[in-house]
């Protein structure tokens, strides 16, 4: 007896398809795994009472209290989350904070925020480190990025103390942060 | 229930010497492109693998995250990060900073000969030995400053396409005007590194005309990534990023998914291929042994007894291609240095890559024998018999 040839066929195109289910598979497993992973949740161990709902008064901007702060004075300043292409740090309760002046990067760039186009010596004479200390005035090991809103380009106003200055850096110790949520 | 004797399967595979020995062939063939698919993604994995420690972190200039050779950091960083950053891994007062320059150029086996061949060079200090413990020199001895020295990876000769005698101890380089005599060889256990010229980091400036270095590498010890992170955003005045030695590798590994992709693809089209040849042979053996079945059926062994034995059959031919294919991809594949962007890595066939090739030859011997053996089973005995 001749085996039908449909049968054959019909064999064959069962095969094809289940490889071509495999392949797919595979270029799935691929691009999934480029997706970035879930966002790490919010820290407990920031102080309470950190974020406040109304901006504290008389802020300044970054690049002016870069050039007028001294060091354990108390400060306001106002600036966007902003300077570099990860302006939080990734376990501490710290962040970095741009004058509100620059021109960020055209929508078009892959991180508006990292001010690309502007040169380096102007970028870093208008940008400033915000942390959140503990009572030994170390960083608190608290990531801030997502709290209260606080994003990359997020406008904000912080209360704190000046913790250094010079011609290099400006930090500044926060005690209480105003997010802008209307921008949010 | 009665099987038929395991001897019955192993002499019919004698019935046609020539459709077996294609069959297996056949077989050995797809094995080795499957082994060859996987020892390339093994092989590159464990080179940007291993390259990576999990207590390194990359300091280098923001901005270049992504390429080590475009990153330019000032030569001062380092002695202000040893200084500013705490954490350190220190060891009888040194601690663990690696000031390093890397760059890509072509380098001439001599002065008047014009042909060229692409190096990676690393300058380094002597404290890229304490980042990098893997790296052991197990020829000569370390380059000296001053003095025009290298010393070259045990897989530098694959990098530069040339024989590894090349690049004997004694032997020389010409670059950047003058010649550098080899004086040294190290192995760095199948890393990124063993396919390198190290060369003393003040000669690698010069000799590159600049006065900066590309990355700072650190070894955390009491600190962790999360440290190193904070001080960068804290020194925003030295102007650098920190990545994760093994999440710097990672990325570069993610950047060559879609080739791994498509490597697998083509292996999987491949393999279909012979599996559709080997169905095609299976369909007509089977169809000249259909009155052969309908006896068997006929003196009492049941559908699915013959079905085993057809399986046996199946998976002795398909277990010879394997043996065949996994035994040429031990003795051909392994080990060949296969040249990228970031260096050079070789393939390997190891023991997990091993399995998986043996897996898929015994899953093509069960897959190529199911659709054509059910086919002819389900005849009722009286129209097996009958048959031509």
């Amino acid at each position: 007896m001749d085996l039908s040839t449909s049968k054959i066929r019909s064999c064959r195109m069962s095969l094809i398809a289940a490889v071509v289910v495999v392949a797919v598979g595979l270029l799935a497993t691929s691009v999934s795994a480029r997706t970035p992973g879930p966002t790490r949740g919010p820290a407990a161990a920031l102080p309470p009472g950190l974020f406040v709902a109304s901006a504290p008064p008389n802020a300044i901007d970054v690049g002016h209290a870069r050039k007028v702060a001294q060091e354990g004075k108390p400060i306001v300043l106002r600036g966007r989350i902003g300077g570099l292409a990860k302006p939080f740090a990734e376990k501490h309760a710290m962040f970095v904070l741009s004058d509100m002046q620059l021109a960020a990067c055209a929508p078009t760039c892959s991180n508006p925020g990292d001010y690309c186009s502007i040169p380096r010596e102007q970028l870093l004479a208008n940008l400033a480190t915000v942390q959140v200390v503990d009572a030994n005035g170390m960083p608190l090991r608290a990531p801030m990025q997502g709290m209260n809103g606080l994003q990359p380009m997020s406008e904000v106003v912080i209360r704190g103390i000046v913790a250094k200055r010079d011609s290099n850096v400006l930090i500044v110790n926060a005690h209480n942060i105003y997010v802008n949520q209307q921008l949010e | 229930m009665r099987l038929l004797p395991f001897d019955y399967s192993v002499r019919n595979l004698g019935r046609s010497p020539k459709r077996l020995v294609l069959i297996v062939f056949a077989g050995a063939l797809v094995v080795s492109l499957v082994l060859a698919a996987a020892a390339f993604v093994r092989g590159m994995e464990r080179s940007l693998v291993v390259g990576g420690d999990s207590s390194n972190v990359i300091l280098l200039a923001a901005g270049s995250e992504e390429s080590l050779e475009r990153s330019q950091i000032p030569s001062s960083t380092p002695g202000v990060v040893a200084a500013g950053l705490p954490g350190i891994k220190s060891q009888f007062g040194v601690s663990y900073v690696s000031p390093e320059v890397h760059v890509a150029i072509f380098v001439r086996p001599d002065q008047h000969n014009g042909e060229e061949w692409r190096a990676m060079l690393r300058g380094i200090t002597s404290a890229a030995f304490l980042v990098y413990p893997r790296v052991n020199i197990f020829d000569g001895r370390m380059p000296e400053p001053g003095r025009d020295e290298i010393m070259v990876g045990a897989m530098a000769a694959d990098m530069m396409g040339v024989p590894q005698e090349r690049l004997a101890v004694g032997k020389s380089l010409w670059f950047s005007n003058r010649a550098w005599k080899i004086v040294g060889r190290f192995h760095a256990q199948g890393a990124v590194m063993d396919g390198e010229v190290w060369v003393p980091v003040t000669d690698l400036q010069v000799a590159t005309k600049r006065d900066t270095f590309s990355c700072v590498v650190v070894t955390m010890g009491d600190g962790d990534f999360a440290d190193v992170d904070a001080f960068t955003k804290q020194r925003l005045d030295l102007g650098l990023t920190a990545i994760p030695e093994v999440d710097y590798y990672s990325s570069i590994m993610k950047f060559y998914r879609p080739v791994h992709a498509l490597i697998w693809i083509t292996a999987l089209l491949v393999s279909l291929a012979g599996l559709l040849g080997g169905l095609d042979a299976m369909y007509a053996a089977f169809a000249a042994r259909i009155r052969e079945f309908g006896t068997l059926q006929a003196v009492g062994f049941s559908r699915v007894a013959i079905l085993v034995s057809l399986l046996q059959e199946s998976l002795l031919t398909a277990a010879a291609g394997t043996l065949i294919g996994s035994l040429v991809s031990l003795f051909l594949i392994n080990g060949r240095a296969v040249r990228f962007s970031m260096g050079v890595f070789q393939l390997v066939v190891d023991d997990r890559v091993l399995l998986f090739g043996v897996l898929a030859g015994l899953v093509m011997g069960i897959i190529g024998v199911a659709p054509p053996a059910w086919t002819c089973l389900r005849l009722p005995t009286t129209e097996a018999l009958k048959a031509a």
